[in-house]
């Protein structure tokens, strides 16, 4: 396999008037953003707005049917899924995805192996594994971890591929309360060792208050708002989109 | 078919035919053993999470390409040592219903293991033979046969004796502490 060509680490990813439609079934069009390395950006908006199949359309897992994704340069939307990944711009899935039957260990080595990124900044794995309370269950099948730690064991896996820009779907769905501030610590660790672009789709308002100082609003297939998080969640418009428009 | 010669040898004799049966088999053998062993993870990888391994950056087109090469090679090599035994070759011999047998040899025996399409190949071999003294009831009996060893051994016998090692040792490590 041939190793990802260097990239300068000023290269920032941008999406470029995208659409997306299933057969006659419009997703989204018209969607531009920039996301700039070390900035996390959060992505909201009601079920059914597209924020998933935004994210498919940047990693290369499903081709839009128009516009662009451009990593500096280079135009990512026409290349496959799995060379996009091995340029480093890596997504997370809403669902605890993990190889199930192989132990954790096995988990992680397959992630470093399939990378392009071997030897690339020291992740301090050790640490993060004793924080996230998988160290302890290193040799157990993944599958038969409680969900919280195959999601976190998941997102670890995304951060073994070193990424240049990282696409979280829904970090937080389906941890409790009181797991959720482990994803505030994964992106700090994700942005302290990596400086990483990151991508945030979310449900939970306060976790993305909490990381983002800017999000964009996903509305019915089109970007409805673009500011920091209070800024956007004060808009009448964004209320609407959320809980539907108020008879006043 | 007139006997396969090399470099003048006739390689249809009894005696070098076993010789050839033999280096084919070790050299198949071989060429398993290095593509498995080389790309165990990558397989199966691919075979449980397709995509979380292109998520990651498995090429998964190129990988099922040489794993498809391999085999098809393999096939081949088996294919010249068989028409090399019977000195004929004929489509009947090959029906689709025959990749089938095969394909349930290595289900039977245990997959992702070498060691399970031989013991799955000499067990149903071996029965169906038994079987065809059966006349009529030959087909149904073997595919009783089939339905029974899946629900014994969902990963096969060579899974199913795996699993029971397995558990021996952390009983009687239990037992121990």
């Amino acid at each position: 396999m041939r190793a990802a060509a260097p990239h300068s680490t000023g290269d920032i990813l941008r999406v470029d008037n995208l659409a997306k439609a299933f057969g006659g079934l419009r997703v989204f069009d018209g969607i531009s953003f920039d996301l700039a390395p070390g900035e996390v950006l959060g992505v909201i908006g009601p079920n059914g707005a597209g924020k998933t199949t935004l994210i498919n359309c940047m990693c290369g897992m499903v081709r839009p049917t128009s516009g662009r994704v451009l990593l500096g340069t280079k135009q990512i939307s026409e290349r496959r899924f799995d060379v996009v990944s091995r340029m480093q711009v890596l997504r997370s899935f809403q669902q605890t995805n993990t190889f199930r039957s192989a132990s954790v260990e096995e988990n992680l080595y397959r992630a470093e192996r399939f990378g392009t990124a071997k030897g690339g900044a020291d992740l301090k794995l050790p640490g993060l594994l004793e924080e996230f309370g998988l160290a302890r269950h290193l040799n157990e099948p993944s599958d038969k971890l409680p969900y919280g730690l195959q999601k976190m064991l998941g997102l670890l896996m995304v951060l073994i591929g070193r990424p240049r820009f990282l696409l979280l779907d829904e970090p937080a769905a389906g941890l409790e309360r009181r797991e959720r501030h482990q994803i505030d610590r994964f992106v700090e660790h994700a942005q302290s060792l990596l400086s990483c672009g990151i991508l945030v789709v979310e449900h939970d308002m306060d976790l993305v208050k909490r990381l983002c100082p800017r999000a964009i609003v996903l509305e019915a297939g089109r970007l409805l708002a673009d500011g920091s998080p209070a800024e956007v969640l004060s808009r009448q418009d964004v209320m609407d989109a959320y809980l539907g428009p108020s008879d006043e | 078919m007139p006997p396969a010669t090399l470099f003048g040898a006739d390689l249809g004799t009894p005696r070098s035919l076993v010789w050839v049966t033999l280096a084919v088999g070790i050299v198949s053998a071989l060429i398993t053993l290095a593509v498995t062993h080389r790309f165990r993870p990558e397989f199966s990888s691919i075979e449980e999470n397709e995509t979380l391994a292109e998520s990651l950056g498995v090429p998964v087109w190129w990988y099922r390409t040489v794993g498809f090469m391999a085999c098809s090679g393999v096939s081949g090599l088996a294919g010249f040592a068989l028409v090399n035994m019977l000195s004929t070759a004929h489509p009947s011999s090959f029906a689709s219903f025959s990749a089938v047998n095969y394909i349930a040899y290595a289900f039977i025996g245990g997959r992702g293991t070498m060691l399970g399409p031989v013991v799955g190949a000499a067990f149903l071999v071996s029965l169906s033979n038994i079987f065809s003294g059966q006349g009529q009831f030959a087909a149904a009996l073997f595919g009783a046969l089939l339905i029974a060893s899946v629900m014994v051994a969902p990963d096969g016998f060579v899974g199913l004796v795996r699993r029971m090692i397995r558990a021996s040792r952390k009983r009687a490590k239990g037992n121990h502490a």
